[in-house]
């Protein structure tokens, strides 16, 4: 199953998912959380591995978007012979 | 009253200092002067980077405190004793080389910056309006709280009525914002183009010239653009239903653009008679996964063999990447594999990251910057690698980030140095010589096989590198 990232504004929550990116609400129109994906799609243009989980640095795209704080998750751990 | 949490983010006065940064950038190459992106605004003495920014005493693994990352001693050159012999034996063909990189990208220049300064005003205009939004939504969300408790309430009632108002009107403004952002978005891509093709052509001719210098015949040129247009080159190093997948997710629009736009940059800027074993390295797509690259010192002793360039199917390095992986992150993975492919890479990148990281105490990644998805494993020291990334218009707190990146330590075999500085070549070449030319020469040296003296020796004298002429 799909991993899925939330980001809360308090009362309003959406939740980014790694299929594509894609940007969910129950608190929201559709038409907003397309535009939200896309807004998303546009900030992943920066990304980098670097910069780690690349489901959280949407996250993180989508929490600076709308003002709101990413709920955390636990680290990955890397494996042997393999560079990020 | 709900508190609203606001992140730091490309507030406008943010967008306004990159650009200016941006900006200074060119007229720093233009004028031929010397360029500190982190001296007070973005001045143009370039003494300054080591002591600033630095803070701190120093802090043990996992500290996790500082800005500074647990600087002990300020950073030292860039020039480590190998680093600085190559740099000194080929600096004639170095400076050649930047010149007419600067010339190719000088026309474009303007244009990107100008285009950077409306990308990033729109981004905030949009931030703002979702952020209004967002808000609005949760008064709005708030109120029906309210009401379902005390559904008779007038008050309420006409709350409820004016925020239904509030909202059309934000959202309104939300989707004209969105549009705005779209566009310039498109128009910053468009001229970003333009100038990395105006730079390919600089850089393929360093490794034309390399070449032709040494004698060589290019050969492995056809080879790599061959095995580019083969399907197998995704999947090659899986089976089964993980390679039928991973050709089901190259076949999406979006990841075979970004991947020709890695490949085309590679075929200009990476030198396929020396690094043909990393440029063709097979690559597995998964629909999301931190990019990563799979490295076996077999392939390398493997590559001596004839033929071997163009075989793909005893390959046992290879490369991960995401659906959602921009071309830069391929470009990165494909360093990785340079990096290992070729032993002079690696002396040279272990130089100059201990002449750079010397003295500083690795950081680990997970305690500095929680939260985003950092092994426990991941540690390194950020040197000033954070002004090419500041100059590359990224903010200060993600340059930050991208700093001790670059200084990522692993067991002595592997450095950052490489692919990271790949990743700038890729963004913008030009600003990444005028902002650290130490690192953009290591950098541009090694994808141009210029520096590696060593081995274009052995490759002339036909022997394995290592075993003496």
């Amino acid at each position: 199953m799909a991993r899925q990232v939330s980001v809360s504004t308090g009362l309003v929550s959406y939740q980014i998912s790694e299929d594509g990116m894609a940007v969910t609400s129950r608190d929201v129109g559709p038409r907003a959380t397309e535009m939200l994906s896309s807004t998303v799609r546009i900030g992943m243009a920066d990304y980098s591995p670097a910069f780690g989980d690349p489901l959280m640095f949407a996250a993180e795209v989508l929490a600076n978007a709308v003002g709101g704080k990413v709920s955390a998750r636990a680290d990955i751990s890397s494996e042997v012979g393999v560079v990020y | 009253m709900i508190a609203v949490f606001r992140p730091a983010r490309h507030r406008d006065a943010d967008a306004v200092l990159r650009c200016v940064r941006i900006l200074r950038a060119v007229q720093a190459v233009i004028e031929r002067r010397g360029f500190c992106p982190t001296g007070p605004g973005g001045g143009i003495d370039n003494s300054c980077g080591k002591s600033e920014g630095g803070g701190g005493a120093g802090s043990p693994v996992g500290d996790g405190g500082s800005s500074g990352g647990g600087r002990v001693e300020p950073a030292k050159s860039g020039n480590g004793p190998l680093v600085k012999a190559a740099r000194d034996e080929h600096k004639k063909a170095l400076d050649k080389a930047r010149k007419n990189l600067d010339k190719a990208q000088e026309k474009a220049d303007a244009k990107f910056a100008e285009t950077t300064k409306k990308f990033y005003e729109a981004k905030d205009a949009h931030y703002d309006a979702s952020d209004r939004a967002a808000k609005l939504q949760e008064e709005h969300a708030g109120i029906i709280q309210r009401l379902s408790a005390d559904p008779t309430n007038a008050t309420l009632q006409q709350a409820l009525e004016r925020s239904v108002g509030m909202l059309e009107e934000s959202s309104k403004a939300f989707e004209s914002t969105h549009k705005a952002l779209e566009k310039s978005h498109k128009q910053r891509e468009k001229v970003r183009q333009e100038m990395r093709s105006a730079v390919q052509k600089a850089l393929r001719k360093e490794c034309d010239s390399v070449n032709k210098e040494d004698g060589v015949e290019e050969r492995r040129r056809e080879q790599v653009q061959h095995i580019y247009g083969l399907e197998s080159h995704v999947g090659a190093a899986q089976f089964g239903d993980v390679a039928e997948r991973s050709r089901v997710i190259a076949s999406r629009t979006v990841v075979r653009q970004e991947m020709k736009e890695a490949q085309e940059f590679a075929m200009n800027a990476v030198n396929s008679e020396i690094h043909v074993q990393a440029m063709t390295t097979p690559v597995v797509f998964e629909e999301s996964v931190r990019a990563s690259a799979t490295v076996r010192e077999i392939d390398h002793d493997a590559e001596q063999l004839v033929g071997y360039a163009t075989s793909l199917g005893n390959r046992s390095s290879y490369t991960t990447l995401s659906a959602n992986d921009n071309a830069s992150t391929h470009v990165h993975e494909m360093a990785h594999h340079m990096e290992y492919s070729t032993p002079e890479v690696r002396e040279l990148t272990n130089d100059f990251l201990a002449s750079r990281t010397g003295g500083e105490s690795p950081v680990q990644f997970s305690k500095k910057f929680p939260d985003v998805g950092y092994a426990d494993d991941e540690v390194g020291s950020p040197d000033d690698f954070s002004k090419a990334f500041k100059a590359a218009g990224y903010s200060d707190e993600d340059a930050e980030r991208l700093a001790h990146y670059a200084g990522k330590r692993y067991d002595g075999t592997m450095t950052e140095v490489l692919t990271m500085g790949m990743e700038l070549m890729y963004k913008d070449a030009r600003t990444f010589a005028a902002s650290d030319p130490e690192w953009f020469d290591l950098v541009f040296g090694v994808a141009s096989g210029r520096i590696l003296s060593k081995t274009r020796k052995a490759r002339k004298e036909q022997r394995p590198y290592g075993t003496p002429s």
